[in-house]
């Protein structure tokens, strides 16, 4: 009995030693359905995926299946119906978008030239890349055929955050290392701008209601030397006429993400120093906050009605992705990567 | 500050950083391994002599910086003739500026304490001087090095002295491709592919001249300083997907003079030193919209003492700063001025088996209040010419730098000096034989920093709070041999460290967790020999791996670096030839993620001497 109490001890030691020993980099294959968190990091971003099903998360995701690096400070992700598109911005004018079987985030391809892409928005067979600190373009993938037209549309300044309605891509022009107060209006057929709608100034984040009304969330100009944001605040474009009326906001969100609707698209959440609830019929914002914390992106689960927050406290220490009922409710708090900014809920 | 001591007739001038930091645990660096990278820059000298951790974004001429003990670049502090070069808006200094053969000596003080270093000591200081040679004597040399991937390096100077006079200068020049193969991955449909790059964009030129005048009469001394340099660096991309593409540039200037006055009357001594640094900096992104961003600084630094020798054995010693510290960056919104004034005062007691330094100093700043700084060490011989112990406990500060008080957005003026206090005691054990000299030399050290200064984000920015506690403990160890005749030299020298640099906050989410690019173990191995006018040298040097700041692992770093100096002389003219390799073992490694350095390189040198 003691030999073999012997024994088996040797063994377990010498697997131990063995699994320690193996090759940590080993790609994985696994299917990822679930949710998926962007992480920006400090210098190399990652993907953490989440299986909500078994609370289960495995951060470094991108790097574990595919054995290299996301890349710098990825910013926004997207999904097809194959695939999940990815643009990473880096830092030294090599930005590129990676795309990535959405099954298991296997690489499938890359498309670079890009000087500082920022969101990517899927319609139909088309992926609309923004890209640009100061004039800036949007760039139009094929999915089908994974091919990047030559031609750009030009837009305003610094463009971030797309969306499309009635076949119509509204663009927010942020500004970039500039200044911006515009949202460009493309048609998609003809990819042409056709209307430029002004809104407060430093537009970077846009929802869609159920009245086909968009949303967007402006930041404003910084003031630093008295801490005042000039201008800021939320615009809501008219699907009509396009005409626009605005909220103010005297303390705004500086993240990109700052602002997100409910599933019935009546509710619209934003950030400022916490995060608000506002009916889309409202005629004023919100005096009550929904969470009491301020975080740098929010997103709602389509399946759910679950919001998603992102609360960075650190530029090098994994952070957490909180979970809150729409009432408010913190669910489940998950560690995440460096500097999450957004998720997307692949199911 | 500065003494006379008496060494027959030769006067030695002492500063007061040396008067009370001789129990300090420090490396001087031999002047047979500097003679082997004299054309090199200070970060890659002291990556092969001594337990600093180096970091550099790829290539020689990149930004470069030295962490000691669990420290960060802004937690050590460097020091020209006496004044501290850290830069303003950052904390940090740029090693990859400092010319290793500028200097006639370099001392790296681990663990240097805040009373007599003043701020950014956490991890230590590093001095670098020139110093005086008050005998006849005159030397002008010409020295050319040429390295792999299109380096060449210029060196001309000139010695003039007498028994009252004084002067070395120095011209230097570099110019480098950086254009050194590298083996990146790239993802394919079918997996990950090892595929070969060419580094690009890592061009760098740099010019730099520095002047040391001294001069004594009487009971007088002047001295006087200029040391002008500049770089121009094109910063390369990083590693990843697709052939790291950047245009980014940088431009670095800096000029800084020093002045000062020694005069001895009886048993009293007075100094005076003024210096005046400007630092310049000009980043542009590569962007043909963008502006290229700005950044310049200016400071008077001024320093009064005095030292009173109260008997054999006991030394007084008393100094007052006064600095005017401008920075004039854009992003701050204005210009700023700062003024801060210090006052110092320290004791040495000194028997033929003891030394015991204490110190304390008081700094005002016209923004931040800096704690009150003291320093107590001991050296004390237990076994005369074999065993010395050592024993210390300081505290250290380091005042917020201008980027973290005014930058914009995120400068916050209500953030406290970082501060803490450490303490640590080794054994020095020394023999002299036939067989020549050993030492050993063994460290335990232990140093809190209470109120780390930490970017974070805030609101989508970032914003530099004071957050928690940062514990760094280890042990350093040394060991030496030298042997020296008229016709033969030796050093072997192997030095071990292993730290553990720790967030210390319970109440932080990282509480416990080892600190980004601090790796726990450090070995150098240096062997040097010299056979008549042949020296030839071989260094090691081994880091463990380490995590980068999103915790991302980066392997060990394994070092090999070989050279041979041959001297000729013929009818008084001293010729040389330098060959070195460094890297000899072709290692592909990296020091900053993501950013590789070179594999194997070559260099050959020639010197004149007259």
């Amino acid at each position: 009995m003691k030999n073999l109490l012997k024994f088996s001890f040797l063994f377990v030691t010498c697997m131990l030693v063995f699994a320690a020993c193996s090759d940590d980099d080993d790609a994985l294959s696994i299917e990822m359905k679930g949710v998926l968190v962007l992480n920006e990091g400090s210098g190399t971003g990652s993907i953490s995926y989440i299986k909500t099903e078994t609370d289960s998360i495995l951060n470094n995701a991108f790097k574990q299946v595919n054995s290299v690096d996301l890349g710098s400070y990825p910013q926004a992700m997207a999904l097809s119906d194959k695939y999940i598109f990815i643009t990473v911005t880096t830092n030294t004018g090599a930005g590129l978008v990676e795309v990535v079987d959405r099954s298991n985030l296997k690489h499938v391809t890359y498309f670079d030239g890009f000087s500082y892409p920022r969101e990517i928005t899927v319609n139909g067979n088309y992926a609309y890349v923004s890209n640009g600190k100061y004039k800036g373009a949007i760039h139009t993938i094929s999915i089908s055929a994974l091919t990047m037209d030559e031609d750009s549309i030009l837009v305003g300044y610094g463009p971030e955050k797309m969306i499309v309605n009635k076949g119509k891509l509204f663009v927010a022009n942020s500004g970039g290392y500039g200044t911006d107060s515009t949202v460009s209006v493309i048609d998609i057929n003809t990819k042409k701008v056709v209307d430029t709608v002004f809104v407060k100034h430093c537009p970077k984040d846009m929802v869609i209601d159920a009245n086909g009304n968009i949303w967007v969330y402006c930041s404003g100009v910084p003031n630093y030397s008295n801490g005042t944001f000039y201008n800021s605040g939320i615009s809501k474009i008219s699907s009509t006429d396009y005409s626009v009326k605005s909220f103010d906001l005297s303390n705004p969100s500086y993240a990109v993400k700052s602002i997100a609707i409910n599933n019935a698209k009546d509710q619209v959440y934003f950030i400022t120093d916490a995060v608000y609830c506002m009916d889309i019929d409202a005629t004023s914002l919100p005096i009550n906050s929904l969470i009491d914390d301020s975080f740098y992106g929010i997103d709602v689960d389509p399946l759910t009605d679950n919001i998603w927050a992102c609360d960075v406290k650190s530029y090098s220490a994994p952070s957490d992705v909180v979970v809150y009922s729409n009432t408010g409710q913190e669910l489940k708090r998950y560690t995440v990567g460096v500097i999450p900014n957004s998720c997307i809920f692949n199911r | 500050m500065d003494t006379l001591v008496h060494l027959m007739n030769v006067n030695v001038v002492q500063s007061r950083t040396k008067l009370l930091s001789d129990a300090d645990k420090k490396d001087e660096i031999d002047s047979f391994v500097i003679q082997g990278y004299l054309n090199s820059d200070l970060s890659y000298l002291l990556s092969k002599t001594s337990l600093a951790t180096i970091s550099n974004y790829g290539s020689y001429g990149a930004l470069s910086s030295v962490r000691l003990r669990g420290g960060g670049a802004a937690n050590t502090t460097v020091l020209w003739n006496g004044l501290p070069i850290n830069s303003l808006t950052t904390g940090g200094a740029d090693f990859s500026m400092i010319n290793v053969g500028a200097f006639d000596e370099i001392n790296v003080v681990y663990g240097a304490s805040g009373s007599i270093y003043g701020s950014s000591t956490f991890g230590g200081a590093i001095e670098l001087n020139n110093n005086p040679v008050y005998i006849k004597s005159s030397e002008l040399s010409v020295s050319y090095d040429a390295g792999s991937f299109s380096n060449h390096r210029l060196r001309g100077g000139g010695k003039f002295s007498n028994s009252n006079f004084s002067y070395s200068g120095q011209v230097f020049a570099s110019k480098g491709v950086n254009d050194f193969k590298f083996i990146d991955k790239e993802l394919t449909k079918d997996g990950v592919i090892e595929v070969e790059e060419i580094m690009s964009n890592a061009e760098t030129t740099d010019f730099g001249t520095i002047h040391s005048l001294f001069y004594k009469f009487n009971r007088h001394s002047f001295n006087a300083g200029v040391w002008y340099q500049s770089k121009d660096h094109n910063i390369p991309g990083k590693m990843g997907q697709g052939i790291p593409l950047s245009n980014q540039n940088q431009k670095d200037s800096t000029l800084k003079t020093v002045i000062g006055w020694n005069c001895i009357c009886s048993n009293t001594q007075f100094n005076v030193l003024t210096g005046y640094i400007t630092d310049g900096l000009k980043y542009f992104d590569g962007d043909p919209e963008s502006e290229p961003s700005k950044i310049a600084t200016r400071r008077w630094i001024n320093q009064v003492g005095g030292r009173f020798y109260l008997n054999n054995l006991l030394i007084l010693s008393a100094m007052m700063k006064y600095n005017r510290l401008i920075g004039d960056v854009y992003a701050y919104g204005k210009m700023i001025v700062e003024e801060e004034q210090a006052i110092s005062l320290a004791a040495k007691y000194q028997k033929k088996w003891l030394i015991v330094n204490s110190s304390v100093e008081k700094e005002f700043n016209s923004i931040t209040n800096p704690p009150l700084m003291f320093a107590l060490s001991g050296l004390a011989d237990l076994i005369p010419q074999r065993v010395t112990l050592r024993a210390k406990i300081s505290s250290h500060y380091r005042r917020p730098t201008f980027n973290e008080r005014y930058w914009q957005s995120g400068g916050n003026l209500l953030l406290n000096s970082e501060s803490g206090t450490g303490w640590e005691t080794g054994a020095i054990f020394q023999n002299a034989t036939q067989l020549g000299f050993f030492t050993i030399d063994i460290n335990y050290y232990f140093s809190n920093n209470d109120n780390q200064i930490q970017w974070v984000p805030f609101n989508g920015l970032s914003k530099a709070v004071n957050t928690g506690k940062v514990l760094s403990k280890g042990i350093e160890t040394k060991i030496k041999w030298n042997y020296d005749c008229n016709t033969y030299g030796f050093i072997v020298q192997l030095a071990y460290a292993y730290g553990q640099a720790q967030y210390n906050d319970p109440s932080e989410k990282r509480y416990k967790e080892y600190l980004s690019y601090q790796p726990r173990h450090l070995v150098r191995f240096n062997a040097s020999a010299r056979i008549n006018d042949l020296l030839v040298g071989l260094n090691t040097s081994f880091q463990s791996l380490m995590y980068d700041n999103d915790n991302i692992k980066m392997k060990e770093v394994f070092l090999t670096d070989a050279n041979c100096l041959y001297n000729i002389d013929i009818e008084n003219i001293d010729f040389g030839i330098t060959m070195r390799v460094e890297n000899l073992f072709n290692y592909s490694y990296q020091l900053v993620y993501a950013y590789p350095m070179p594999g194997r390189t070559y260099w050959i040198g020639l010197t004149f001497k007259i």
